[in-house]
């Protein structure tokens, strides 16, 4: 299995920066948390009027520029009318656990070198 | 059928203890109210209540009704759980009927009633509802206030303008109510420019105003007064306005209205360093005033 993003590209934007890296990462660990939460809310309702679309909507955005392919695809899917929203929110929030965890190893790397 | 009015949450919970004490569950019906809407008075809360007064099942219970200018919560007590289910889905029905269409919270009025059994409960639920009234409230304020006109101060922005020309750093503005994103782009360029960012058009006319930035990102897609809308204030401000649209998709049709309205061109996400330096250049060729300005 491929990385779940792409660090490599982040980094050659930001340029080599670990206290800004940690800043975005962990930017977009909460905000896609916070969407997610949202998301979990809009399934009890029979009529969650754009909030469905509109919050995947967020969360492919910045899994677009993190380069979290993977997460972005699955959030194109969500976002079709035929989808079954339980399951693609359960798809998501999959992916996003692989992401973190993932993310979560290069913080803690970069606090064993001392940046944090 | 006895009703009891108050207007806080101490109030409820005292209410509940003394009037109750047998009964430790109950129906809460959530009444969403707008501030920008109506008031309690206009929404007719006394002609909701009037709907349901004959209502059988609530002979026997007490109706506490709180209410504050923010929203409303109407419980029924001294029901069992059967009786409490019955209540508030009559409740809801009649509710949905004449009142709810019109209320912020539409269809997602009948989301907000349920059997509760903890006084914790009950508070949490009344918080969420008041955090859900002010989140439909934003939301509202920022679609009704982008249907009027940004004001602008003509001082201000000409005040701005001419230090635009002098300068020493390149000033970008990027416009993104996504906070990855936008802090993305910021960290992007931000050692080698003054970054300023908005999420959302009002911030954005006011920076541009206050700043007259050499270059614009902004995004199509904002909350409340959307990117074309913001385009057109800012190209209106500013004939000289430099201004490139961020857009998730690459179908040239959804940015055609914003290059005929005089964006500079567009980019298609991911937001990298390599597409944004191309705007970056193509400005300073088009200002080779500012090129003493552009540092890497």
């Amino acid at each position: 299995m491929t990385e779940p993003f792409d660090l490599q590209s982040l980094r050659q934007e930001i340029g080599n920066d670990p206290e800004t890296e940690i800043a975005l990462l962990e930017l977009f660990l909460n905000s896609t948390e916070e969407s997610l939460q949202t998301l979990s809310q809009c399934l009890g309702r029979a009529n969650d009027g754009n909030d469905w679309a509109s919050h995947f909507h967020q969360i492919k955005g910045a899994a677009l520029n993190l380069g979290a392919k993977r997460l972005e695809q699955l959030c194109l899917k969500a976002q079709e009318p035929s989808a079954a929203k339980e399951d693609m929110l359960k798809q998501v929030e999959s992916e996003f656990h692989i992401l973190r965890t993932y993310i979560n190893e290069i913080i803690a790397q970069h606090k064993k070198n001392g940046f944090i | 059928m006895k009703v009891i009015k108050a207007g806080s949450e101490k109030g409820l919970v005292e209410s509940i203890d003394k009037i109750d004490p047998r009964h430790s569950s109950w129906a809460v019906i959530f009444i969403g109210l707008s501030k920008l809407n109506r008031s309690l008075d206009l929404f007719g809360l006394d002609t909701f209540l009037s709907l349901i007064v004959d209502m059988p099942e609530l002979f026997d219970t007490s109706l506490y009704v709180m209410a504050n200018k923010d929203c409303a919560i109407v419980i029924p007590l001294g029901a069992d759980d059967t009786k409490l289910k019955n209540i508030a889905s009559h409740i809801c029905y009649h509710f949905a009927k004449d009142q709810l269409a019109q209320s912020p919270l539409g269809a997602q009025g009948n989301d907000f009633c349920q059997i509760i059994r903890e006084k914790k409960d009950l508070m949490d639920l009344y918080r969420q509802a008041l955090s859900l009234n002010s989140e439909l409230e934003r939301n509202a304020a920022l679609t009704s206030t982008s249907k009027n006109r940004y004001n602008m101060n003509t001082s201000t922005l000409t005040n701005a303008l001419d230090l635009r020309r002098v300068r020493d750093r390149l000033c970008i503005l990027i416009i993104e109510d996504q906070q990855f994103s936008r802090r993305l782009v910021v960290e992007s360029l931000n050692k080698f420019a003054e970054v300023l960012s908005a999420e959302n058009g009002f911030e954005a006319l006011k920076l541009y105003e206050q700043n007259a930035p050499d270059i614009v990102f902004l995004d199509i897609n904002l909350p409340g007064m959307n990117g074309h809308e913001v385009l057109r204030q800012i190209t209106k401000m500013d004939k000289d306005a430099f201004v490139v649209m961020l857009t998730a998709s690459d179908k040239i049709e959804d940015v055609q209205g914003a290059l005929k309205e005089k964006a500079r061109g567009y980019i298609v996400k991911p937001f990298t360093r390599k597409k944004l330096d191309q705007y970056i250049n193509l400005y300073v060729q088009k200002n080779p005033g500012r090129a003493s300005a552009v540092s890497s």
